[in-house]
């Protein structure tokens, strides 16, 4: 691992006061959700679930509502939350009640912009105002979502997306669009 | 041993009788037909004598394993096909102290029995009619089996099943060791073997049953039957732990009393201590204590009520039955509060293992796209300049596998500790919840008490009132404790019969000399054959390493036989493991029959050098002075032949176009 080195360093420095450190480098290992293969997975499948059909045989779908979705579609205990936010749309005073830490977190999750960059880089997406549209090389989104379908990755992150066609995702939700 | 002497199939045509017959000598027998002359209408007919039709994948009674020219029409030379009205066979064999046995089967008709007819050199003749599969090893009377090991005197040995229950070795599970179907036998060692009857290591079972091994046999059956029990103590263990825990918990009471691990690791943890005492440790609970003081407290009330005089300026008992009643309410809402909170934890626990386990299912995934590369796209370059695109450059990584396997490692690791977490809030709930319903009863108990004694008049009613309140609560708390105490004796006593079970499982069974001798003059025996043969794996020079593995399947120098040597040393190595098992058999005074069947060795692989070889096999000594029976039915050439029968081996041409012909009237009166 990268930090090897610099834990060896600092396991070298502790020892030198005599201490006995104990390195347990399973603690240390990343959660696999910074991982960009399993991030391009899950924006490619909830773009291929959810973008809706653009002019020249192109696809699109709201920049804010990908985040959203692919937030969700990482953590499937989140649906019961966003099913309840969904709901409480029409009601302003329920609104109020519903939680909160969903959409700070999605709103703060970097990481996706940056995954969203580099797919735009990439050719994958054009931006058009709001929106992200399939690029020249969108064809390797399907690929890499009809691949995961075949071998059966990611089915829990795939069933959570699935079920967000069913819930109905307003633009209020998506608050900064 | 016993030799086949004849094999008979005949029948009756549109066109009349038909028959055939081939007569065999004892000793090494090739019989050479041109293909589709009707050899395994005869070959086949011996294990349809035997009721073998298992054997083919046939349902009982099926004669479906027979080519359609004994069925249904009869092939014949120089005129058109006859169609079969009727059709059956006859099996002759002789022993070594010249018993005859004759089994006849019908093959187009009812062959649901075998007609039987023994005799024996200068004795009379004894006929029957046997089933040649419904209950045919129970029925001691009308069962083909059962009779056949008797005649034989085979013991009946009980295996072993999957099932759990009993069974026993069959015919159909040793035949596959001297019977080598041309279709299917020779695709592996005992490819014909059933293993639909579910019987435990039935393949190993059947070696050492042919060898004589019937003691190293039993012990292999004792320690499957042990490994049962052990099954179905552990599982016996887990369901009285739970007995004990639901009981325990329903009164509150929390106790440890596991029936995880082995069955010594179990006994080492239930033998040393009772469940009374561990309850009185754990739980602090001791039932006949309490029992005693509930006694003592109802004798005193019982003498207060009735004999003892009571104080008339004595009002306190409307304020303590109150303040009971007071007492018990706010204990019930503190208990209630308990087990709120008890249910919102474990709800938020639940939902973290579940968080848990789909983490782990996508980190899983995520492992396996970076291992075995699906779905990955590793090149990303730029569309315009076509360049690789770093995604550093845009403040993202990819993570190594190592660093997603220990992510895993550490992910499960949470799970555990939440799932233990998980396990005590149960435990925590059961425990109010029990506490929670002894503390609504004594609350609906006490209201009541407190009812009696405020509608009493005058302190001494008053007074009266509350003692027998406080008499009935005793009394029914001894009741409880006792409801306690039979429940926990009987626990205790399923915990005993365990233990004694347990301990009566008995120590691990070793190897007899006696196995160890007959498998090695098996292991020599296959040597030989195996070099004899020619198989192109093993030599004189390394047959040494040639061992067998617990399930007696060759490997030369830990490498599985079957997987050593060219394709066509895959017929060799079966013919090898047959005639080196009925030889070791026969020297070491085995239970083999003394008979093997060999169904067209030679179109398993009829290049050259594979002819050439089993060619030469036939003449060597070791084939042709064995002293068990080798039948081989093969089509030879001309050249083949005389070379043969010039170095001494029999070879038989039977006559004819076809092995069934039309049998001239005159002839026919005694069919």
């Amino acid at each position: 691992m990268a930090n090897d080195t610099a834990l060896e360093t600092l396991v070298g420095l502790l020892q030198t006061g005599r201490a006995q450190p104990l390195v347990r480098p399973e603690r240390l290992a990343p959660s696999a959700v910074y991982d960009l293969h399993y991030r391009m997975f899950v924006v490619a499948s909830a773009f291929e679930i959810h973008a809706k059909p653009y002019v020249l045989l192109q696809r699109r779908i709201m920049a804010a509502r990908l985040k959203l979705l692919q937030f969700v579609g990482f953590r499937p205990w989140l649906l019961p939350v966003i099913r309840k936010w969904s709901a409480t749309q029409g009601y302003a005073q329920q609104s109020i009640l519903s939680p909160q830490q969903l959409r700070r977190g999605f709103l703060g999750d970097e990481m996706h912009d940056q995954v969203v960059a580099f797919l735009v880089a990439r050719g994958l997406f054009l931006r058009i105002d709001s929106h992200l549209v399939s690029g020249a090389n969108a064809d390797l989104l399907k690929r890499l979502y009809l691949t995961g379908l075949e071998h059966k990755l990611f089915s829990t992150a795939l069933q959570a997306l699935q079920e967000l066609i069913d819930i109905k995702i307003t633009n209020s939700m998506l608050e900064g669009w | 041993m016993i030799q086949l002497t004849a094999i008979e199939v005949r029948g009756q045509s549109e066109v009349g009788p038909f028959a055939g017959v081939l007569n065999l000598p004892p000793g090494l027998q090739v019989v050479s037909a041109r293909n589709a002359y009707g050899k395994s209408i005869a070959v086949t007919s011996v294990a349809w004598c035997l009721g073998l039709e298992a054997l083919f994948g046939n349902l009982e009674n099926d004669p479906s394993c027979f080519p359609v020219a004994v069925r249904d029409e009869l092939e014949l030379s120089d005129r058109p096909s006859a169609r079969v009205f009727s059709s059956e066979c006859t099996i002759s064999i002789v022993d070594e102290k010249g018993r005859h046995l004759q089994l006849t089967r019908a093959i187009k008709g009812d062959s649901s029995t075998v007609r039987v007819k023994e005799w024996s050199d200068g004795s009379g003749t004894r006929e029957s009619k046997l089933m040649a599969r419904r209950h045919t090893m129970q029925d001691e009377h009308g069962g083909l089996q059962h009779f056949l090991f008797d005649w034989l005197k085979w013991p009946r040995e009980e295996v072993a099943t999957f099932r759990g229950t009993g069974s026993e070795v069959y015919l159909e599970n040793l035949a596959p060791l001297f019977y080598i179907d041309q279709d299917e036998g020779w695709t592996n060692i005992q490819a014909l073997q059933i293993s639909r009857y579910a019987q435990q290591e039935i393949a190993e079972i059947s070696v050492e049953y042919l060898l004589g091994a019937i003691d190293g046999l039993r012990a292999r059956v004792a320690r499957q039957q042990a490994n049962q029990k052990t099954l179905a103590l552990r599982d016996s263990a887990r369901e009285i732990a739970e007995r004990i825990t639901v009981a325990f918990l329903k009164r509150s009471w929390r106790v440890e009393w596991s029936g995880h691990g082995s069955i010594s690791d179990i006994l080492t943890r239930w033998s040393p201590r009772t469940v009374r005492d561990t309850l009185r440790q754990d739980a602090n609970v001791d039932l006949s204590v309490e029992e005693a003081s509930l006694n003592s407290t109802a004798e005193r009330l019982r003498r207060a009520l009735t004999s003892e005089p009571i104080d008339p300026s004595d009002a306190s008992a409307p304020a303590a039955a109150s303040q009971r009643v007071i007492d018990l309410k706010q204990r019930r809402h503190k208990l209630s509060e308990e087990l709120h909170t008890l249910r919102t934890q474990r709800e938020m626990a639940a939902d973290l293992v579940a968080n848990l386990e789909h983490r782990i299912q996508a980190a899983n995934d995520l492992l396996r796209l970076k291992t075995t590369g699906v779905g990955r796209l590793d090149h990303l370059e730029c569309p315009t300049c076509h360049r690789d695109l770093d995604p550093t450059t845009f403040a993202l990584a990819t993570q190594s596998s190592e660093s997603i396997s220990t992510h895993i490692e550490a992910l499960k690791r949470d799970r555990e500790l939440m799932s233990k977490n998980l396990h005590s809030i149960d435990a925590d709930l059961a425990t109010s919840s029990g506490a929670l319903l002894e503390v609504e009863d004594k609350f609906r108990e006490a209201e009541r008490a407190l009812t009696n004694v405020t509608s009493a008049i005058g302190t001494v009613r008053e007074q009266v009132a509350q003692i027998a309140s406080d008499l009935n609560r005793a009394e029914r708390g001894i009741d409880r404790i006792r409801e306690a105490s039979i429940e926990i004796d009987e626990l205790q006593d399923a915990v005993n019969r365990w233990m004694a079970d347990a301990a009566a499982l008995g120590q691990a069974i070793a190897p007899t000399p006696d196995l160890t001798r007959r498998r090695n003059s098996f292991l020599d025996a296959l040597r030989k054959y195996l070099i004899a043969l020619g198989h192109s794996a093993v030599r004189s020079d390394n047959k040494a390493s040639l061992a067998f593995d617990e399930q007696y399947v060759p490997y030369l120098n830990n490498r599985r036989l079957r997987a050593l040597g060219s394709a066509s040393d895959q017929p060799r190595l079966v013919a090898a493991y047959s005639l080196a098992l009925a030889a070791a058999s026969e020297q070491i005074g085995g239970l083999h029959p003394g008979m093997v069947i060999l169904d067209e060795p030679l179109q398993q692989n009829p290049d050259p050098h594979h002819r050439e070889m089993f060619i030469a096999f036939l003449s060597q000594e070791l084939a042709r002075n064995a002293k068990f029976q080798t039948l081989i039915f093969t089509s030879l050439r001309e050249d083949e032949i005389s070379r043969l029968r010039g170095q001494g081996t029999n070879v038989f041409i039977p006559e004819g176009e076809h092995f069934l012909k039309l049998v001239p009237t005159t002839a026919a009166s005694g069919i």
